[in-house]
């Protein structure tokens, strides 16, 4: 008895926890002693200083063994140029993709995933393991071929309460809604899908999904130049039209993190089905998807790597999937026996990038050492 | 021993009774931040494409970039938090919106695209 009363006494004295995630802190992060070497004239490169942003999110930082910092290097330049790259000295963190800290993107700027939330804590993810959970799909985007005229229906599984393993949070143009669900109405017009509200070369959605409907087995690590060329060559031969190809090459060409080795993992539609389901109609739709989970190589060696249901390791073997031989040639999805007996001639093609969930901050990795010579 | 536990109870409850009057409100999980992109259509900025970006108005941390069109539509789920919302069209026209949200409703929004001003020539 005199155990329960002291228990209520410590219970009700016990410290109250208030973590907040810290942010990337620009030049202020000079008053920390561990960035603070950064911030001084880097000596042996005199046209070089040392930079306080981190290494994986600028394309114009090289690793100076001399002085133990990255420095600038003002030669980078892209093939392709979009016009939204006048917007990158707007954010920190622009040539990433999203709030990456150097593992992964930043679970403490995204809504709580339902299956972990806790309304009294919001900002605290409850995930064992503690990494943050889950993998965030960064634009997968479907594009759509066919006669001109179709008139197509893309329904999308959106998820998100507890019980699902997925929740869309992006949707451009904004979902429809009927009674057979959500999605996007459009009629097919060459390369473009014509919607009541505009013309869009394709539609467009982010999610969060569970590790779990992932495989991470097969895949490959290289460094961030050959992932690049794995992924857009992944695309093709698996008969992605060449304009998403060429958006393809745009976009992660800006996006994907810098100077780290990368594992990729791919995902075709026999995983990517298990989440953000995609159905259409007509029924006699082919779906190809192929959406790659990006994760660096130094993670692996992080101590809550060890407790994340997938995405601990390397992958041990090659992704042959990519093969014309074995390749899967995609499948019509909530078909009837009469629809899908006909030879489809409409095909939808979703490409995406996937980051792993991780706690942590932005200025946290910013004075990691490259991963390897191989960086670029 | 009985004056020791009421005394102990009426603590506990005292205790328990601040904590409870002090504690953090229950902050919604999300909310669905959606609308159009609107231009004058007699103006440039009504044609072309045009890029979407959401970034936390304190760090700076670009959360969502995306594809618009003008007269097109999008949605987003967002944490409760303060947002620097800008789009950018290729026909420079530009929107800049703050987004101060508790999450409480929903928010259905018309983001206007004009044309961008001209710095003033020295």
């Amino acid at each position: 008895m005199k155990s329960f009363w002291m228990l209520l006494v410590l219970l009700a004295f016990a410290p109250q926890s208030d973590v907040r995630a810290s942010a990337w802190i620009g030049c202020d992060a000079c008053s920390n002693p561990e960035i603070s070497p950064m911030c001084s004239t880097c000596p042996g490169v005199p046209q070089s200083q040392p930079s306080l942003v981190p290494p994986w999110s600028s394309p114009y930082l090289q690793w100076c063994p001399t002085c133990n910092a990255y420095v600038s290097s003002p030669n980078y330049s892209y093939a392709m140029q979009p016009y939204w790259m006048n917007q990158s000295q707007n954010y920190w963190n622009f040539y990433s993709p999203g709030p990456y800290n150097g593992y992964g993107i930043m679970p403490q700027y995204y809504p709580q995933p339902m299956p972990y939330y806790n309304p009294m804590n919001n900002f605290q993810p409850n995930i064992p393991g503690g990494n943050g959970g889950g993998v965030y799909l960064d634009k997968p985007v479907v594009y759509m071929t066919g006669p001109t005229g179709t008139k197509v229906q893309v329904y999308v599984d959106q998820g998100g309460t507890a019980k699902d393993k997925h929740e869309v949070l992006v949707a451009v143009p904004a979902f429809s809604h009927s009674k057979m669900g959500s999605g996007w109405n459009a009629v097919i017009d060459g390369k473009t899908l014509r919607t009541d509200k505009g013309d869009y070369e394709y539609f467009f959605y982010d999610a969060w999904a569970d590790d779990k409907i992932f495989q991470d087995k097969e895949g490959y690590c290289a460094d961030r130049k050959e992932i690049l060329d794995y992924m857009s060559s992944g695309l093709k031969q698996r008969g992605f039209p060449e304009n998403s190809i060429q958006d393809f090459k745009m976009t992660w060409n800006i996006k994907l993190p810098f100077n780290q080795n990368l594992c990729v993992y791919p995902q075709t539609e026999k995983e990517l089905q298990a989440g953000v389901k995609l159905t259409f109609e007509p029924a006699n739709v082919e779906l190809i998807q192929l959406e790659f989970i990006v994760v660096p190589k130094s993670y692996f060696s992080r101590p809550e790597a060890k407790g994340r249901p997938r995405f601990s390791a390397a992958p041990g073997k090659d992704f042959v999937r990519f093969k014309p031989t074995s390749m899967i040639t995609g499948r019509t999805v909530a078909g009837t026996a009469a629809a899908t007996a006909k030879a489809p001639t409409i095909k939808a093609y979703d490409w995406g990038v996937g980051f792993i969930r991780v706690q942590g901050t932005e200025h946290e990795n910013a004075v990691r050492k490259p991963d390897s010579k191989k960086n670029n | 021993m009985r004056a020791f536990k009421i005394i102990t109870l009426v603590v506990v409850t005292a205790v328990f009774g601040i904590r409870f009057a002090n504690a953090t409100p229950e902050i919604p999980r999300s909310f669905k931040f959606q609308g159009t992109i609107v231009a004058d259509s007699k103006s440039e900025c009504s044609s072309g494409k045009a890029e979407l970006f959401i970034a936390d108005a304190q760090t700076k941390t670009l959360i969502y970039q995306v594809d618009v069109i003008p007269g097109g539509s999008f949605e987003f789920k967002l944490k409760p938090a303060k947002y620097q919302i800008r789009v950018a069209s290729n026909t420079d026209c530009e929107a800049n919106y703050i987004l101060d949200a508790d999450g409480k409703k929903g928010m259905d929004v018309e983001i206007k695209l004009t044309p961008k001003k001209l710095e003033a020539k020295k």
